[in-house]
């Protein structure tokens, strides 16, 4: 498909039918339908709302319906205790999803796009790489970076959590680098362009949708992760939002239930946030059909 | 859809690859930096670390001893734990160049995993804290360091101490006792385990006396139920302490009482891994008449547990919501009650006493067992005496410090355990623990043989508690599973095999 | 465009041999750009990957030299109930109803959002199956097990309220695997459901309108020509969810630990078991090992068995 082809399939002209009001029945009992399952869905989350505002006392008269009044001070103390771990996650996916994204990048681009000697068999072994259970060589790569001395630190976790990610992004991106028309990299060859040139000024902006989703899969990924770094950090002040959520129960009392739902909501805010940004683009890069086999 | 197809000379090259790195890996060294060779110690210096010039920062993890983390968010009128802090800042006061400072174990971790993952990468706290039922199995692999050379020395924050380990309980040092006879570790408290009980739930269904038999923990147990309440909280998850194995250890010791030292091989009044593995090829371990009897207890017990006791449960919440009536409980909690009340009475009891028309050959007495061992059970990582000697010499200093009787009574009146250093004193509430005692707990459960063993064991619980499986359905599910631990063990310790 | 594979060209004067080499001099920089991404994968997954195959035939503790013992720990593995009869059987389980769990639903919600007529009304429930994402993986676990609380959870309190029996959900060996099945009722995954929405999307319209024309239904469309169109999306997310499920074990790090009595433990979770908490990384490389073989089985099978002859060209 060419790109030309996928633009269009991002905004799709419906059955020009005239716009009229909202046309009864059909949309009415599909919003239904679809309401239905959202707030399906959504209950765990509304459940987690409404636990973080309660006080013990609240949480023993009635658990799973809301009380008033909201207690906002378990924010308060939550935020509080949260506050570095959440910097200690941002340092760590940061530095985690550019070293990824940019190895990414120009391996896809050199897989699609040039028939170097041995193309295919790099493409083959990265795609096994997607076969090996993750836990299978998780002890051999703590061992590894223990003898590299990068325990407790923060390439320590970098690295490994970059090579995780290769395999996907780099199957992805390719597949993606694949189908913009070669004409579109013909016309940069005889303006001189560089073939560095052309990747920046040609592919990426084109990739941007796709990317983008790339980055916010991975900006999740890493943010969740808490395996890996329960390993590789011996000092828990360094340990990423994910973990604090489970230090919640030491630092905020047994008297205080609601707060540590709190943080856990504290925890999940960073996501919304990205989320919030970006869907748009996430979204345009998961319908541009880019992701399939 | 065919964008990669392989031709036979790409496969061949992979197949190629994947042979020389196999063989590449297995060459490469496949050790992680080793650990302290067996026999090796390094020699103790008489001195304390005052003359030294260099700094040192001691990184402790003192487990519930610790003070409060200033991070934490408190409850107004909750009170902040700052004994083992005074302390502290007084040996820092003597001892300029030594800073300590408090590791905060990650919570919600496993210790075992935790202490796996540390040991490996070998930057695990300068004191870390394990309950030596952990430890043994792993003092092959060079985890902890022998505390022989200064405990034989005399402590010189003790006036009149010429042995540093004369200071303590025998059954602290006992504890400490790895397979070799060595000790790996300080033990300077312990808990005992008490039966916390609702006295407001005890008062509205119409008990008016305590109870203290098998028999009439029953009795009370059903007034209970009729009541609505939930009457004893317990789950056999390994995650929630301590339910199976305390009750193993106060229940089942007093039903194999007069021949469980029959397990201790090597006579050291400590029934090691070691000691275990031995008897149960030998076929003196466990007594499954006893064990038979132990299981059918704990049967009797299930009516009155809460729903989903199989799995994990936070029964203590439940406790504190007034919906669960009693539970076993470390005697820490009267500290940690007192600090941050329920809304209900409570008060506590010892655990029930086997009487003779149960167990013919019970020894019906309220036996002081020690229980499960407590905060300050304190091991250095064995590679500290590779990878840096002289701060051994400082971390024993500090530990001795640390063991000075008015410092143990101070910390232990904070958390409510039990002084194992003598002439320490602590809560005056849990006097009752203080008094000389029998026996301590020479046998946990399987937890004693191995930490796999404790999850084996739990396992069988889980099995056969909630179902209607048969005596020798039972006994034979438990062989299996004891065996198959056994064995995990020999593979590790090849040396225990008995021939 | 396909990217097709160039044949070395034999140029005059040229062996085979001066071609190969012509050409990796002539596209030395695609080896620059990869490089990267090789230094990372041979360190911390090529490298990891063989170490733990060669383990899975030794007995290493992690610390002491290991000694090798060929099949042992695979023997162990294959006669062990607890990894080999309740793990593999749970496995086999969870994976299928992944299958299953990843097709069904959130295709159904992709065919239903498709009909929406309104653009905005669209969109709107576009985020609102995506949303549920930002919720890391960790929360979700923990909220889930409160609910499932059998003393003071919701879904007993609403089973009593409905006059019913309270079930043990995580805590009974009966019920513990069919709560993890459960959960994430009902089971709409906003990435997969995009995706879906983007196959059916990718549909030209004048198809679509021929076959309203020709009178077909809104159900017989889905079934002969949406359904069809979407199957290489439905492969890829089948397919990346169940060897995801083969290595999750989560729920039971943090929650079960296997139990109650294995019904919920997974081959991953023993895998993880033996290394951390036994010590036994041989054995758990061999589990990894097995695992390994399972998923690259069923990957080659994925691309034989499924074949779309049904493609439909866009020109």
């Amino acid at each position: 498909m060419s790109t030309a082809d996928m633009t269009q399939a991002t905004s799709p002209k419906r059955v020009s039918r005239p716009r009229r009001r909202f046309r009864i029945p059909s949309d009415w009992i599909l919003s239904i339908i679809l309401g239905l399952l959202g707030f399906l869905t959504f209950v765990p989350l509304l459940m987690l709302l409404q636990l973080s505002l309660k006080s013990e006392q609240q949480m023993a008269d009635s658990m799973w319906l809301p009380t008033f009044p909201f207690r906002w001070v378990n924010y308060v103390k939550a935020s509080r205790v949260m506050g570095p771990y959440m910097i200690n996650s941002a340092v760590f996916v940061l530095g985690t999803v550019t070293i990824s994204i940019i190895c990414s990048i120009f391996s896809a681009f050199a897989l699609a796009r040039y028939p170097f000697p041995g193309r295919e068999f790099f493409f083959i072994a990265i795609l096994g790489l997607m076969m090996i259970p993750g836990i299978l060589t998780l002890i051999p790569r703590f061992v590894v970076v223990v003898n590299l001395n990068l325990n407790n630190t923060y390439p320590g976790i970098w690295l490994p959590m970059a090579a995780g990610s290769q395999a996907f992004q780099i199957i992805v991106l390719r597949t993606f680098f694949a189908s913009i028309a070669e004409e579109m990299f013909e016309a940069g060859r005889l303006d001189g362009a560089s073939e560095g040139r052309m990747l920046r000024t040609i592919a990426l902006p084109l990739a941007t949708p796709i990317l983008t989703t790339l980055i916010v899969l991975q900006i999740n990924g890493v943010y969740s992760e808490f395996i890996w770094p329960i390993m590789v950090l011996s000092d828990p002040t360094r340990y990423p939002a994910i973990l604090g959520v489970l230090r919640l129960g030491q630092l905020i009392t047994q008297r205080d239930p609601g707060a540590q739902y709190a943080g856990y909501v504290i925890a999940g805010l960073p996501l919304l946030l990205l989320f919030a940004l970006s869907s748009r683009a996430f979204i345009r890069g998961l319908t541009s059909g880019a992701i399939k086999m | 859809m065919s964008k990669f197809s392989m031709s036979r000379r790409d496969l061949l090259k992979v197949l190629g690859l994947t042979a020389v790195g196999a063989m590449a890996a297995a060459c490469a060294p496949s050790a992680t930096p080793t650990a302290a060779p067996k026999g090796e110690e390094p020699v103790a210096t008489t001195e304390p670390a005052q003359e030294v010039a260099e700094t040192y920062t001691i990184l402790h993890w003192a487990q519930s001893a610790e003070p409060t983390d200033p991070n934490a968010e408190l409850e107004p009128g909750e009170v902040r734990k700052v004994a083992y802090d005074q302390v502290a800042d007084a040996y820092m006061a003597d001892h300029p160049n030594v800073k300590i400072e408090w590791y905060r174990f990650p919570a919600g971790s496993n210790v075992v995993e935790w202490l796996m993952a540390r040991m490996t990468a070998q930057d695990a706290p300068d004191i870390y804290w394990a309950n030596t039922e952990d430890l043994w199995p792993h003092i092959p692999k060079g985890w902890a360091l022998a505390f022989d050379p200064w405990a034989e020395l005399p402590n010189p924050y003790v006036s009149g101490n010429q042995r540093w380990f004369d200071q303590f309980e025998e059954v602290a040092v006992i504890s400490q006792t790895g397979p070799d006879g060595k000790l790996y570790g300080v033990n300077m408290d312990g808990a005992g385990v008490l039966t916390l009980y609702n006295t407001d739930a005890f008062e509205e269904a119409g008990i008016t006396q305590e109870p203290r038999t098998w028999g009439e923990f029953r009795d009370t147990w059903a007034v209970l139920l009729e009541a609505g309440y939930i009457p004893y909280g317990a789950d056999l998850s390994p995650e929630t302490c301590c339910f199976p194995h305390w009750a193993s250890a106060h229940i089942y010791n007093q039903l194999v009482w007069d021949t469980i030292y029959d397990w201790d091989h090597d006579g050291n009044m400590v029934i090691t891994a070691k000691d275990l593995a031995t008897s149960y090829q030998m076929g003196t371990f466990p007594d499954w008449d006893a064990y038979l009897q132990f299981a059918h207890l704990l049967k009797e017990m299930t009516p009155y547990f809460p729903l989903g006791y199989e799995g994990q449960l936070d029964y203590r919440q439940l406790w504190r919501q007034g919906r669960v009536v009693m539970y076993m409980e470390g005697n820490w909690a009267v500290s940690q009650l007192k600090n941050d009340p329920p809304p209900h009475g409570f008060s506590w009891l010892a655990f029930p006493v086997v009487t003779k028309d149960i167990w013919p050959a019970a020894p019906e007495k309220v036996t002081r067992i020690q229980g499960a061992w407590g905060a300050m059970q304190y091991h250095v990582p064995g590679y500290l005496a590779q990878t840096n000697p002289g701060k051994v010499d400082v971390v024993m200093d500090w530990l001795m410090w640390s063991s000075v009787p008015e410092h143990v009574g101070a910390i232990c009146k904070e958390t409510g355990l039990v002084p194992l250093t003598k002439d320490a004193e602590g809560m005056p509430e849990l006097a009752p623990f203080y008094e000389p005692y029998d026996r301590a707990v020479p046998y946990q459960s399987w937890q004693s043989l191995s930490s796999s063993g404790l999850n084996a064991e739990y396992e069988l619980w889980q099995q056969y508690l909630p179902s209607d499986m048969t005596d020798d359905a039972f006994l034979a599910l438990a062989k299996d599973k004891l065996e198959a631990e056994v064995e995990k063990v020999l593979e590790v310790n090849p040396e225990w095999a008995v021939d | 465009m396909e990217i097709t594979r160039e044949e070395p060209v034999a140029a005059e004067g040229r062996s085979r041999w001066a071609e190969l080499v012509h050409n990796i001099r002539r596209y030395w920089f695609c080896y620059a750009m990869m490089s990267g991404t090789f230094i990372l994968l041979i360190t911390f997954a090529y490298y990891p990957a063989f170490s733990a195959f060669y383990h899975s035939f030794t007995n290493w503790d992690g610390f002491r030299q290991p000694d090798w013992v060929g099949w042992r720990n695979y023997r162990y593995i294959f006669t062990s109930t607890e990894i080999f009869g309740k793990g593999f059987r749970n496995m086999f389980i969870l994976a299928a109803w992944q299958v299953f769990r990843s097709s069904v639903f959130p295709l159904l919600g992709a065919a239903l959002l498709y009909r929406v007529k309104s653009e905005k009304t669209a969109y709107f429930f576009r985020l609102l199956f995506v949303l549920p994402i930002v919720v890391p993986g960790l929360v979700g676990i923990l909220v889930w097990r409160q609910l499932y609380e059998p003393n003071v959870g919701l879904f007993n309190e609403i089973l009593v309220g409905l006059g019913m029996q309270r079930l043990a959900w995580l805590n009974s060996p009966d019920t513990a695997l069919f709560s993890l099945i459960f959960m994430g009722f009902p089971w709409i995954d906003g990435v997969g459901l995009l995706i879906y929405l983007a196959g059916f999307l990718a549909i030209p319209l004048e198809i679509i309108e021929a076959a309203i024309m020709d009178g077909a239904g809104t159900v017989r469309r889905f079934f002969s020509m949406e359904l069809p169109l979407v199957v290489p999306q439905i492969r890829l997310i089948v397919i990346l969810n169940v060897i995801g499920s083969f290595q999750d074990f989560g729920w039971q790090l943090l929650v079960t630990r296997g139990g109650p009595a294995a019904a919920t433990t997974v081959p991953a979770w023993s895998m993880y078991k033996a290394a951390m908490n036994e010590g036994r990384y041989g054995v758990a490389s061999a589990i990894g090992v097995v695992l390994f073989i399972l998923i690259f089985t069923l990957t080659l099978i994925n691309h034989a068995a499924i074949r779309t002859d049904i493609e439909y060209e866009a020109h």
